[in-house]
């Protein structure tokens, strides 16, 4: 009966097939209906808001100019208060507020912050419709909204403008949507929950308590909790070539010559940093930029940017080099994060040359050196630092202070080049404390920032990248990892053009940002803020490893451009803070905020509708972030599938020994 | 044909049954030893003592859960690595021990659905159990609720408690699910213990 093959097997396999599904049916059954999924707080939901957020960017020469508009719908039955933290590219200067409701459109006062919030708060308690906006850190914002009636929109617009990135002749332009949850290095604090911020009065001071939304998360799928559409208006004057968003779908329309209109193309794109990048036709066209502002006042600003000559870098004779690769392996890397940085850390090892030395330190709240000493970079040298890197496990938090006390200690170095390259997301929260404390260590060591994973918190790594003489690299994707650490290598190989500095013809000094300029790499270009008086040329002299470097640039032919002279207060505003107390320039920088209309930590946009009166809000929601993609802080996996690798062995076995049976059985037939 | 069918039938079969009866049996096994290293551990307290010697975990502390008949050492790092040989206290959440010791903060233990904490799946609120610190002292906490959450959901940590946690659905079929079955368990006055030991037994 038994004695086709087939036959048997389709029993097998039928049998298998009832074994898995009852056995599956059943364990579902049995447990499902005692559990039940709900909030662990088990807190009812606060009042929710709608928010929607829309980008629109006109780019002309090297400035992007932006307007950013959220508009809060508040769905609830009564009045509500809402509060949003929002991040922006990091070098955004933020001139300008606008609030709308309906009809009326409220202009908004820049003020110093103190008087801001005392006026906010006082039309909040008077039932008036009030916005405020704050600078929570340079590319950190808070918009707070009183009063918002039931079923009522308000539109807060902002606009920024900023200088776009340009390296080894692409442009870039970054827009952050999410904001990576920070690590609290003063109290190691996982996050404080947004659950307990419903409230005003509850605002961090100085200390950041950064919102992000779970909820988004899993329902990533329906519908996203906050909406974000973004377009993009270009007009530079070149052909373009090769543009290329990287982490997002977009549409790309060439109206005319020289422009393009760029749309984003996809509705759930707000867990992750939106980078557009493209290249001009002809690269040399690219060299040289020179863009004036002339005020009625007399008072001119210049924005240059300058890509000195290639053969500067070149044919130089290379010293040998020490390099050190610090690698955050905290909690919040975990994931694809850690991957990206393995795979940056394995491609950095193989680009070594023999008379280099190296050493790779990981930390999280502790510092794992993989040896106490730089070692040769020799092959049994790299076969371990390859067996260290794989045990390598994102886990802890993150405290740079100790990786940054390890690896700088203020030392010269003669006869050799020491490059400590950083790679973290830079979820940290007390940024001004590890600045001060890289520019008093630095010593002869520069710094190079490498940051990793879907949302790093740029802001930290390009500063600390300013300080530390060095430059700031974003791998976005796995798949980036390769070009951009060839890229930063090509500049490591290189050396810089140091002490850089601006003049006019006859030798006196220029009032530009950021003094001093920051040493030069390969593939880099000089992008500075001048206020020229009278000068008629600028000349720009720096050290190259070969001699001296001197050139000239004439302001006459430059073009006329808007917005400059706010450039050029947000890059001296941004030099103050970083190089100094905070105490000590606060009137001057709250001087030049107010002057040129900028947001800054000291002063504040506040809009108040005067004529309406309105219920008093008693709730505040909080409009949410969403989770970075690829986060982590995941909760350990923990399914094990060892049971159900026995049962299936079993089954296996089971199939083979009845047809095992089977044979024998119809040998001993055949026998007979 | 029909050879390659047994063979076959008989390679997947040993393999598969092999590989999950190594995972059983190196998750029982494990116990033993870092059983070993526990009582090591607590006639020294402040060194970190390590199961075996190379491993790159030590024993922190004892679960001990008489009403399902459990006793387990608990590992220092809740990796892939630590989980497969002992529950594994999650480190980026709160130390052991309480709010007795200071400690604001939640602290988390994870073990795996199918060996150590297979028996969460039985257990209810009101059970107690008992968590011997390397100091010798030994809190007594009963279950104050079970919940199924998502793994991105780790807003619990910031309310102090003891917190279980492991895999959900037990014994499914595809891995790498996104829900963890979470027991919150709170500490007991201790002169409870006496009588939640004889009713549980």
């Amino acid at each position: 009966m038994l004695s086709k093959p087939t036959k048997m097997l389709t029993k097998v396999s039928i049998f298998i097939f009832i074994a898995i599904v009852l056995l599956a049916s059943f364990k579902s059954h049995a447990q499902s209906p005692k559990l039940e999924l709900f909030d662990s707080n088990g807190a009812p939901a606060g009042p929710a808001i709608i928010l929607k957020s829309d980008a629109n960017m006109t780019l002309t020469g090297l400035i992007n100019h932006v307007v950013v508009t959220q508009t809060y719908q508040n769905e609830n039955p009564f009045a509500v208060n809402a509060r949003y933290v929002f991040p922006l590219p990091d070098e955004s200067a933020v001139h300008a507020m606008t609030m709308r409701i309906g009809e009326r459109v409220i202009k908004g006062q820049i003020d110093k912050k103190v008087e801001a919030e005392k006026k906010y708060e006082e039309a909040k308690k008077a039932g008036k419709q009030a916005a405020l906006v704050r600078q929570q850190r340079a590319n950190m914002f808070i918009t707070n909204v009183a009063n918002i009636g039931p079923g009522e929109q308000v539109i807060i617009e902002l606009e920024y403008q900023e200088i776009i990135d340009y390296s080894s002749g692409t442009f870039a332009i970054r827009f952050p949507t999410t904001i990576t949850p920070r690590y609290h290095a003063i109290s190691g604090e996982v996050e404080v929950s947004t659950q307990n911020q419903t409230h005003f009065n509850s605002l961090p001071t100085g200390w950041l308590s950064p919102v992000y939304s779970i909820k988004s998360s899993n329902q990533n799928d329906n519908v996203p909790s906050s909406q974000f559409s973004l377009n993009i208006d270009i007009d530079v004057g070149l052909e373009l070539v090769d543009i290329n968003s990287k982490f997002h779908n977009v549409d790309v329309q060439n109206t005319a010559f020289g422009q393009y209109k760029i749309a984003l193309n996809e509705t759930n794109a707000v867990n992750r940093d939106f980078v557009l990048e493209f290249k001009p036709l002809q690269k040399e066209q690219a060299q040289a930029a020179f863009f004036t502002q002339q005020f009625e006042n007399g008072d001119r600003y210049g924005l240059a940017m300058l890509m000195p000559p290639g053969d500067h870098f070149t044919q130089t004779q290379r010293l040998p080099r020490e390099m050190v690769f610090v690698v955050d392996t905290s909690g919040s890397m975990h994931g694809q994060s850690m991957e990206q940085a393995k795979k940056a850390l394995f491609y950095a090892l193989s680009l070594l040359d023999s008379d280099d030395s190296f050493n790779i330190i990981g930390f999280d709240n502790i510092v794992t050196p993989m040896s106490d000493k730089p070692l040769i970079a020799s092959d049994f040298n790299l076969r371990r630092a390859e067996r260290f890197i794989y045990s390598l496990e994102a886990d802890g938090g993150t405290e740079i202070q100790g990786a940054l006390n390890a690896v700088l200690d203020g030392s010269e170095f003669g006869g050799f080049v020491r490059q400590v390259v950083f790679l973290t997301d830079g979820s940290v929260s007390n940024e001004d404390a590890l600045f001060k404390n890289i520019q008093s260590k630095l010593g002869d060591s520069r710094l190079f920032t490498v940051g990793i994973g879907s949302a790093p918190n740029s802001f930290f790594m390009r500063r600390a990248a300013d300080i530390g003489k060095g430059s700031f690299t974003f791998i976005g994707s796995t798949s980036e990892v390769q070009p951009k650490m060839q890229q930063l290598f090509d500049k490591l190989a290189h050396p810089a053009i140091t002490n850089l500095g601006l003049s006019d013809e006859s030798g006196n000094s220029l009032d530009f940002w950021p003094p001093p300029l920051p040493d030069l790499y390969f593939g880099e270009p000089i992008m500075v803020a001048i206020k020229l008086n009278n000068a008629k040329n600028v000349v720009l002299a720096g050290q190259t490893a070969q001699g001296p470097l001197s050139i000239k640039l004439s302001t006459q032919n430059s073009s006329s451009a808007q917005g400059i002279a706010k450039l050029w207060a947000r890059q001296k505003i941004k030099s103050l803070l970083l190089y100094n107390e905070q105490n000590t320039v606060k009137d001057e920088v709250q001087e030049l905020a107010l002057t040129h209309q900028l947001l800054s930590p000291f002063t504040a946009f506040i809009a108040i509708e005067q004529t309406q009166i309105k219920e008093v809000a008693e709730q505040t929601a909080q409009a949410t972030n969403a989770v970075p993609q690829g986060m982590a802080m995941r909760l350990p996996q923990t399914d094990g599938q060892s049971r159900l690798h026995i049962l299936l062995g079993c089954i296996l076995l089971l199939g083979f020994s009845a047809l095992k049976i089977n044979r024998s059985f119809k040998l001993s037939r055949a026998r007979k | 044909m029909k050879k390659w069918l047994s063979a076959g039938l008989l390679i997947a079969g040993l393999g598969l049954f092999g590989h999950g009866a190594y995972m059983q049996a190196k998750a029982w096994l494990a116990q033993v030893l870092i059983e070993q290293a526990w009582q090591e551990a607590l006639k020294s307290p402040g060194i970190k003592v390590k199961p075996w010697y190379y491993a790159d975990s030590y024993v922190t502390a004892k679960l001990d859960w008489p009403s399902h008949n459990k006793t387990l050492s608990v590992l220092a790092g809740a990796s892939g690595r630590n989980l497969a040989f002992a529950p594994s206290q999650f480190l980026p959440a709160g130390e052991l021990g309480g709010k007795e010791f200071g400690n604001e903060k939640g602290s988390l233990i994870a073990g795996h659905n199918d060996t150590h904490f297979a028996f969460l799946q039985h257990a209810k609120v009101g059970e107690a159990f008992t968590l011997q610190l390397q100091s010798g002292v030994i809190q007594n906490y009963k279950v104050t609720g079970i919940e199924v959450i998502h793994q991105s959901q780790n807003s619990f940590l910031q309310t102090p408690g003891l917190y279980l946690l492991t895999c959900y659905p037990f014994d499914s079929l595809a891995s790498g699910t996104d829900l963890r079955l979470l027991v919150s368990a709170q500490m007991s006055s201790p002169d409870s213990l006496s009588g939640i030991s004889t009713t549980s037994s």
